[in-house]
């Protein structure tokens, strides 16, 4: 009777408790230093942030977060998500993006953070699901990521070609002793002006659509 | 006492229903015009079109406080600003040329070459805060608009007697600049009054010109026909219009059909291949107003649009853009070419002349406040 206890303790969900994941900038491997960088524009947008939550959990899962770390006013090196109702799975899944049933709904008819004119793309009617802009008065590269290829009829009724979400996994994620590193170096290392939009038949901007898939997204482990 | 109060609560409801009233906006539409639609979440008021009507002409709404609507978009050119490109608040250039506004409420897609944009509301989020180009600059600016707004006591009071939320936010804003522009209604020119049964309103060249413009051997009716001269319009009789979008052969940059990357149509926007080069036939009220003509303003004269559609598509022999598109493979079919006689030309221009409506170019409810 007493190993069936412990091992009910054992699965057991952590229900109710409040978690922060932290998310942090890293570049050339060290935390970025807000006093000594070129970056003018970094967010994006995540949603389906999962670490195995329980069913009951599904608006949690559902909620769009706005990860701003630097903007014209302020920057953040390291933001902390709050999330709840996690089990003790180790696999952190999230997408990069806004859902495609929410992607070209009115701006200005919605709550925070998807009322931003900053974060949309009125020409395409869509979002900008990232935004990083860096460089100085000579030259400043441009990343403005968003679905391409789109048709169909606003609100609700429309399909994109190259919906450009990016679905990130980061194994062996452990809430209580992992954050998410997030290394900026692929995404910074351009040599010419860039304005990259998610056209895919655009090579300078495939390869930072490949760099974030692959490159960015990283365990970190607390020391 | 029951008395009084009955009397009472029908002084207080009368006076209310006055007051509605009072607010409210009718529409005035030539008797052969069919009605716009108009979204059940943005009726037209009066105190809207008025809020709206200052907002179109106000300068501060611009990042430099240079730019309104109405610079690109000026009343005495039909709404439009003689550029062949539009230029931004920051002196920028637009890949394209000013729509113009007249009788934008029947518009069933705005902008040059956008499927998705239908509604007045939405489209003037580019402008306003676009950033491929930066037109009035606007963007990452929402905080900063509805503090100037709320500071100015004319607008305040309007925004409160216009919207039951009694809010000033950007929501509002593009509900009064939308209602603004659905009011602009252009359907007083020659050749209307002309319809309405003036026989002496038109010239016999004119006529002669109209009866060759909607005749088979030319083919203008089939993408500027109807009441508003654009195939692009709808209006509460007609359900589930297609959005409708042509080539007409301005470019052949590669044999295949290639269109100038800036300015590739609605194929910028769906990357289907089929959509190269397609844009929208907007109105050709008022086209003596409004050159140069295209969308990038690459004709200068309409004597010279008749000569591209007279040669089934433009050759160009030299520069970055050479490339006869009268070749084009994805042309719109009805642009086959035609033989143009002196006079011909001299009737059709004569024609297109007839649309011109002064009355509403002169209009004071379409004029700045000032």
């Amino acid at each position: 009777m007493l190993t069936a206890c412990s091992k009910s303790n054992e699965i057991a969900s952590f229900e109710d408790k409040v978690y922060e994941i932290p998310f942090q900038l890293f570049y050339q491997g060290k935390p970025l230093d807000c006093n000594n960088h070129q970056i003018l524009d970094f967010r994006f947008y995540i949603y389906n942030l999962d670490l195995g939550q329980s069913t009951e959990s599904s608006s949690q899962k559902n909620k769009i977060h706005l990860l701003d770390f630097i903007n014209s006013n302020e920057c953040k090196h390291q933001l902390m998500l709050e999330v709840s109702h996690l089990s003790n799975r180790s696999e952190l899944n999230f997408t990069l993006g806004v859902p495609s049933t929410l992607n070209h709904r009115n701006p200005v008819k919605a709550e925070y953070p998807l009322n931003l004119s900053a974060m949309h793309w009125q020409w395409l009617s869509g979002y900008k699901f990232l935004r990083l802009e860096f460089g100085n008065n000579d030259q400043i590269n441009r990343f403005h990521l968003g679905s391409w290829g789109c048709s169909g009829r606003l609100p609700d009724d429309v399909v994109c070609n190259a919906p450009n979400r990016i679905p990130i996994s980061i194994s062996d994620f452990n809430i209580e002793t992992s954050f998410v590193a997030v290394h900026l170096d692929v995404l910074l290392d351009v040599e010419t002006e860039s304005l990259c939009m998610g056209n895919p038949n655009d090579k300078n901007c495939m390869n930072w659509l490949k760099a974030l898939k692959n490159e960015v997204f990283k365990l970190g482990l607390v020391e | 006492m029951k008395k009084t109060v009955c009397i009472l609560i029908v002084l207080i409801l009368g006076l209310s229903i006055y007051h509605l009233n009072d607010n409210q906006y009718t529409l005035e539409l030539p008797k052969h015009f069919p009605e716009p639609i108009i979204p059940a979440d943005n009726l037209l008021t009066k105190s809207k079109v008025e809020l709206g009507r200052l907002l179109f002409f106000d300068k501060n709404l611009s990042i430099n406080q240079s730019t309104s609507c109405a610079t690109c978009h000026d009343p005495k050119k039909a709404f439009t600003d003689g550029r062949a490109k539009a230029k931004g608040a920051l002196q920028t250039l637009h890949p394209r040329s000013s729509m113009s506004l007249a009788n934008i409420a029947y518009a069933h897609s705005l902008n040059w070459a956008d499927p998705l944009t239908d509604t007045l509301e939405r489209q003037l989020l580019v402008p306003l805060f676009g950033e491929e180009p930066i037109e009035m600059g606007m963007n990452d600016q929402e905080e900063q608009i509805i503090e100037y707004l709320t500071s100015n006591k004319q607008y305040a009071k309007l925004f409160r007697k216009s919207f039951a939320d009694k809010t000033i936010n950007i929501e509002n804003l593009t509900k009064a600049l939308a209602s603004f522009q659905r009011t602009l209604i252009s359907g007083g020119s020659a050749y209307d009054k002309f319809l309405l049964g003036n026989d002496q309103a038109m010239s016999e060249s004119a006529l002669r010109g109209m009866n060759l413009f909607f005749n088979e051997k030319f083919e203008c009716f089939h993408c500027h026909g109807g009441f508003n001269f654009s195939d692009s319009s709808q209006h509460t009789n007609e359900v589930m219009p297609a959005k409708v979008f042509h080539n007409t052969g301005l470019y052949n940059l590669d044999v295949e059909g290639k269109y100038p990357e800036e300015n590739q149509g609605v194929f910028s926007l769906t990357q289907n291949p089929n959509d190269m080069g397609h844009f929208k036939a907007p109105t050709l009220r008022n086209i003596s107003l409004t050159a140069p003509y295209m969308h990038d303003g690459s004709i200068n004269s309409l004597s010279e649009v008749l000569d591209h559609y007279a040669n089934g598509g433009r050759a160009i022999v030299s520069g970055p853009y050479t490339g006869d598109g009268s070749k084009n493979p994805l042309k719109n079919k009805f642009i086959k070419g035609f033989d143009l006689s002196v006079e011909e030309r001299t009737d059709l221009l004569e024609f297109l002349k007839s649309l011109t409506d002064e009355q509403f170019v002169n209009n004071p409810d379409y004029q700045s406040p000032n």
